[in-house]
């Protein structure tokens, strides 16, 4: 009978606990549990991260998973604001004004815009983060919560909401200094998740209004909003994780606080693995490929957990059972 | 009846607590209390369950934790008030009551 090694002109290995630097096809015999183990490639899925430092719902964020930035949020419609660079998340300066419910847009923790929200009333203020402070600038032209942002702290889109109770179809476009209403959704609605580019290109999805809870799913061409492939189930105050129009992840949410994951590929939504913890109402940033959810209200109150989303994953696997 | 689940206690750390190789292999549903529950008889499981030095417990131990991190939740939710505000706008400023959680065999 021919052995590993005559086969591969190597022999395999033995360890006690799994190899550091593994590479894609390495195997090795785990002594400890007595099986054959391999790394390879396989789906995308959610690893536990470090924890913000204070938990929170409704936080407007965004940015990638190794530089993000979580602004406001509830409870007491906090200006705190947090960034995460990869390993842990610091507190730096507050907003001016504090609130929950706001919007992000923005490429990374070192610039970004946050807008809109709720304080002690709606509010259309604009607060440009240069990676040190916040500052005001121009206002939203309709205050607005839980809007959909998308792109980055120079063209940027406030789309749908909650305009002072009413859920909103208003998509407005900010190019870095002034907001101006542009073609509006399709379908009005309030907790709406999107991400984009920039003020060109876009996707939104799920959300909900007095009428109930949606799936739909609309993209965004610069001129007008086009209604494609339905998210698999409906979702609400969820975490919209992309950069691109034709690239996201549409991460927790309502019903349920659920730990449900579904991955967009610009035509269709997949079911892909879920959050290790699920929740609702929490940020999201980063990509389809490396990605990134915080907070969030989880089933029994706020959470400070992260959980770190890669896809392929680089996986250990045992050769008898996986 | 054989149990489905399985529940320990084990505070999350952050990076390494949940790596992607289990995420993959387990499906893990993270509970208040640190209580998580792990598929039961599952090989790879306990071995993260051994990793994190997790505490077994039966799922009404665990229901109990659970029980109490919720009812805590709550009586702080129900004594958080500012004068005059209303139901809505305390719901706006501190997000919805907790609610209760039924564990699963």
């Amino acid at each position: 009978m021919s052995d590993y090694k005559t086969i591969h002109g190597i022999s395999i290995r033995d360890y006690t606990t799994d190899p550091d630097n593994l590479i894609e096809g390495q195997v090795w015999f785990d002594k400890t549990n007595k099986v054959l183990q391999y790394q390879a490639t396989g789906a995308g899925s959610w690893a536990t991260g470090n924890a913000v430092n204070a938990a929170r719902q409704l936080s407007a964020g965004g940015g990638t998973q190794t530089s993000a930035l979580m602004a406001g949020g509830n409870p007491g419609s906090t200006a705190a604001n947090e960034l995460y660079n990869g390993t842990s998340w610091t507190e730096v300066n507050n907003l001016n004004t504090g609130r929950h419910a706001a919007a992000f847009a923005g490429a990374d923790n070192t610039a970004g815009i946050v807008f809109g929200g709720y304080s002690t009333a709606y509010v259309a203020i604009t607060e440009a983060w240069d990676g040190t402070n916040f500052s005001e600038v121009n206002d939203m032209n309709t205050a607005r919560t839980t809007m959909a942002g998308a792109g980055t702290s120079t063209a940027a889109l406030g789309t749908g909401g909650n305009a002072s109770g009413s859920a909103s179809a208003i998509n407005e476009s900010w190019n870095g200094t002034s907001w101006t209403e542009l073609n509006d959704l399709n379908l009005a609605r309030w907790e709406i998740m999107g991400v984009g580019a920039n003020n060109t290109a876009a996707v939104v999805f799920g959300g909900q209004s007095p009428g109930g809870t949606y799936n739909n799913t609309e993209t965004w061409n610069g001129t007008s909003w086009t209604e494609v492939n339905n998210l698999n189930a409906v979702k609400t105050k969820g975490a919209a994780v992309g950069a691109s129009s034709t690239a996201a992840l549409m991460v927790g949410g309502n019903p349920g606080k659920t730990a449900n994951t579904e991955s967009w590929n610009g035509t269709s939504w997949t079911e892909v693995n879920n959050l290790n913890t699920g929740r609702a109402e929490l940020g999201g940033a980063g990509t389809v490929t490396a990605g990134l959810a915080f907070s969030g209200e989880a089933p029994g109150g706020n959470t400070t957990a992260s959980e770190e989303w890669s896809d392929p994953t680089l996986s250990v696997k045992t050769a008898d059972t996986d | 009846m054989a149990k489905t689940y399985q529940y320990c206690v084990a505070e999350n750390w952050g990076k390494g607590f949940i790596d992607h190789s289990e995420s993959i292999r387990i499906t893990f549903v993270g509970y208040p209390g640190d209580v998580w529950q792990v598929p039961a008889y599952n090989k790879h499981g306990n071995l993260w369950i051994a990793k994190v030095a997790g505490t077994v417990k039966t799922k009404d131990e665990a229901q109990t934790i659970v029980t109490a991190k919720v009812d805590a939740a709550k009586t702080a939710w129900d004594n958080d008030n500012v004068e005059g505000e209303s139901s809505d706008e305390k719901i706006k400023r501190l997000g919805a009551k907790p609610v209760d959680i039924t564990l699963e065999e």
